[in-house]
């Protein structure tokens, strides 16, 4: 067996490309801060601020890339009675330790210069709302490979020790086996990238632009200055068209390129308890779920996905509130089939279109429909006494599109239950679908505004470890006795939630 | 072997409609009414406060009309902390415990006793002037299912507390 090749009794210090890792990072660090500042001199700003900066970030960088350096030499890990002990800290020394039965998963994290030498960025979540987090910069992979199948093992003994013996065929099997479930080649990587939600990246652009805009200014840059020596150009239609031309291949690039990077040979995997993804192109990222951890899963579509057949799947896990977005596992570009085996392995076979639907109520819509109408309305009117027909006629594009999606998203929203699976089905211009296990819920919540009191109706939050899921306009009947079935299910099961 | 596995009538279930609502302890009126008197005469200091500086705003007309504005919002708030004790209301069952509030806006909370992660009592200054606490429940649902049941006497609190700790001890035995 690999484990006798490392001690983990023996203090243990992370790889030596820990060190290269830091200065790699400082530079990163020193370059992303002063790259507006350098750019600014270039196209000839007034350079002198600039130089203060330039210098007080290079100094800073300087001592905290000693700090680190220190302070890697400083800290080792060992286990000794089944807790990950870690001492670390240059003045003040810290010793912490976590219990295997306290440690929910390891994640390994590789990026480029990780890759070349070998080595794994190691995580280990715990459970808890405490930040107690670890983080080694870079672990030989063996080494690192030992130690989570080390711990991993502990802790399924351990589990099982404190359970019945019902469960003791667990321990014969080997539990790093894994089955492929799917994995993206490069063409369905495209086709995800392509069908990716455009605004979203156009919406980046613009951030990006007004960060540029912003660091400009901060180093003294008048950029209204500049823009007001510009020859003055009628924005002709063309132009605008032009424009829009533009920002529309430079979103689709931007998708393409950071579904790319993010899921560049994405692999789904399933292990005896749990899913697995790694992905990545410059970093390889491993992330790792056991079924007991997830508490309700989701997939969705646009209209461009649709085309291709591909949905996002979402795997939701209970986690911190710190946490939260990184312990979801997302996989883009699944098919139909296999989001049914997901689900089938989490849940066993389950035929959703045996589910007794039920839609919301129509005031859920006729509701906003008469507010937004009105204000829409009023604007209209002011818009046309003060300004341009022109204004008014956006103003009555956004209302319309407000009501209308309002409309989509009513006649899309549908819920149902069988006996321990809830299944709400939504979504606007794509489709929506979660799944929540009954005993998954933490609590719920029961609404009602001054008009759903007068006519009878509710909205129902339920709450749970990795997210709310809402059930809005629903007949206050309707709504208590979901709770009801809710509570009585969750109260009468006794199965281990996270 | 011991397994049951009963079909369950959803019409049968103990049902939230028919539950009372316990009201919180009478002096908690009290309480809500000072909180917000305190809150508005803060505002109104700050507002002073700044017109040592920017006389302007305490130039006559202006003056008067902030006065009138802010006894209206602090009676309305006032009115409305002591209506809203009305609604305000917790019941514990076997197995869970409610929460509500709200006048015009109602929201009624539910917590089963198994998934409550743990208890906590908070006392203020002002609570500590009326013996009264808070008792706090978190869940692993985030703070939309967390419930805060405010009003309650110290004993009582603490008598909550230790009954809830036990259900949930009970419940991870099992």
């Amino acid at each position: 067996m690999k484990k006798n090749k490392f001690d983990f009794s023996i203090p243990n210090r992370q790889s030596y490309v820990a060190i290269l890792l830091i200065l790699f990072k400082t530079i990163t660090v020193v370059v992303r801060q002063i790259l507006p500042i350098l750019f600014v001199i270039l196209i000839g700003g007034s350079s002198k601020k600039g130089d203060y900066i330039i210098w007080s970030v290079i100094v800073i960088a300087f001592l905290s890339m000693i700090y680190s350096i220190v302070n890697f030499f400083r800290t080792y890990f060992f286990i000794q009675d089944d807790e990950l002990i870690l001492h670390s800290g240059i003045f003040q020394r810290k010793r912490t330790s976590i219990p295997f039965s306290k440690i929910q998963t390891i994640n390994f994290e590789q990026n480029i210069i990780h890759q070349l030498f070998s080595v794994l960025k190691l995580k280990i979540d715990t459970a808890g709302s405490d930040k107690n987090e670890f983080e080694f910069h870079a672990i030989e992979s063996e080494k690192a490979h030992a130690l989570r199948t080390l711990i991993l093992r502990e802790k399924s003994t351990m589990e099982i020790a404190n359970q019945s013996d019902k469960n003791k065929t667990i321990t014969e099997s080997n539990p790093t086996t894994y089955k492929k479930i799917m994995s993206l080649s490069l063409t369905d990587l495209l086709k995800v990238g392509f069908t990716e939600n455009h605004i979203k990246s156009g919406g980046l652009i613009f951030l990006f632009v007004l960060w540029i805009y912003q660091n400009l200014q901060e180093v003294g840059v008048d950029v209204d200055e500049y823009s007001e020596q510009l020859p003055i150009w009628e924005p002709g239609l063309y132009l605008l068209l032009f424009l829009g031309f533009i920002l529309i291949i430079i979103s689709i690039g931007i998708s393409l390129v950071r579904t790319v990077i993010n899921n560049y040979d994405l692999q789904f995997l399933r292990s005896q308890y749990g899913f697995k993804v790694i992905s990545g192109l410059f970093t390889k990222k491993e992330v790792s779920a056991s079924d007991h951890k997830i508490q309700h899963i989701s997939w969705s579509d646009n209209l461009l996905k649709r085309l291709v057949g591909f949905k996002d799947l979402r795997l939701n896990q209970a986690s911190s509130a710190e946490l939260k977005a990184k312990q979801n596992i997302n996989i883009p570009g699944c098919n139909e089939a296999h989001i049914k085996g997901v689900v089938a392995t989490l849940f066993g076979e389950t035929d959703f279109s045996l589910f007794p639907m039920q839609g919301i109520d129509r005031r859920y819509f006729t509701r906003f429909a008469i507010i937004f109408g009105l204000l829409t309305l009023t604007s209209i009117i002011l818009t046309i006494y003060f300004y341009s027909g022109l204004n008014a006629f956006f103003i009555f594009l956004i209302g319309f599109y407000l009501i209308f999606s309002r409309y989509i998203s009513f006649k899309k929203k549908t819920y149902g239950y069988d006996d321990s699976l809830i299944y709400i089905k939504g979504g606007i211009f794509g489709d929506r679908a979660e799944i929540l296990p009954m005993y998954k819920v933490q609590g719920i919540n029961i609404h009602e505004s001054p008009y759903q009191t007068r006519n009878q109706l509710c909205s129902i939050t339920l709450n749970t470890a990795s997210g709310n899921i809402r059930i809005p306009y629903i007949s206050r009947n309707d709504g208590s006795k979901l709770a009801d079935l809710l509570i009585y299910k969750v109260e009468i099961d006794k199965r281990k939630w996270m | 072997m011991n397994f049951q596995n009963n079909q369950i009538d959803i019409n049968d279930l103990p049902t939230i409609e028919e539950i009372v609502f316990e009201k919180l302890h009478p002096n908690y009126k009290k309480i809500s009414v000072y909180i917000t008197g305190i809150v508005f005469t803060i505002l109104l200091s700050v507002y002073f406060a700044i017109g040592l500086f920017v006389e302007e705003i305490l130039l006559f007309p202006i003056v008067l009309m902030v006065m009138i504005g802010w006894s209206i919002v602090t009676g309305l708030s006032i009115i409305l902390s002591i209506k809203g004790y009305e609604y305000q209301g917790y019941a514990l069952r076997e197995k869970d415990v409610l929460y509500k509030n709200g006048i015009f806006f109602k929201s009624t909370v539910i917590v089963p006793f198994n998934r409550i992660q743990h208890c906590e009592i908070e006392q203020g200054p002002i609570d500590r002037q009326f013996d009264l606490a808070e008792l706090s429940l978190f869940t692993a649902g985030g703070s939309s299912s967390d419930v805060s049941i405010p009003g309650l006497t110290l004993d009582k609190a603490n008598a909550l507390k230790n009954f809830i700790t036990n259900r949930t001890a009970k419940d991870e035995e099992e």
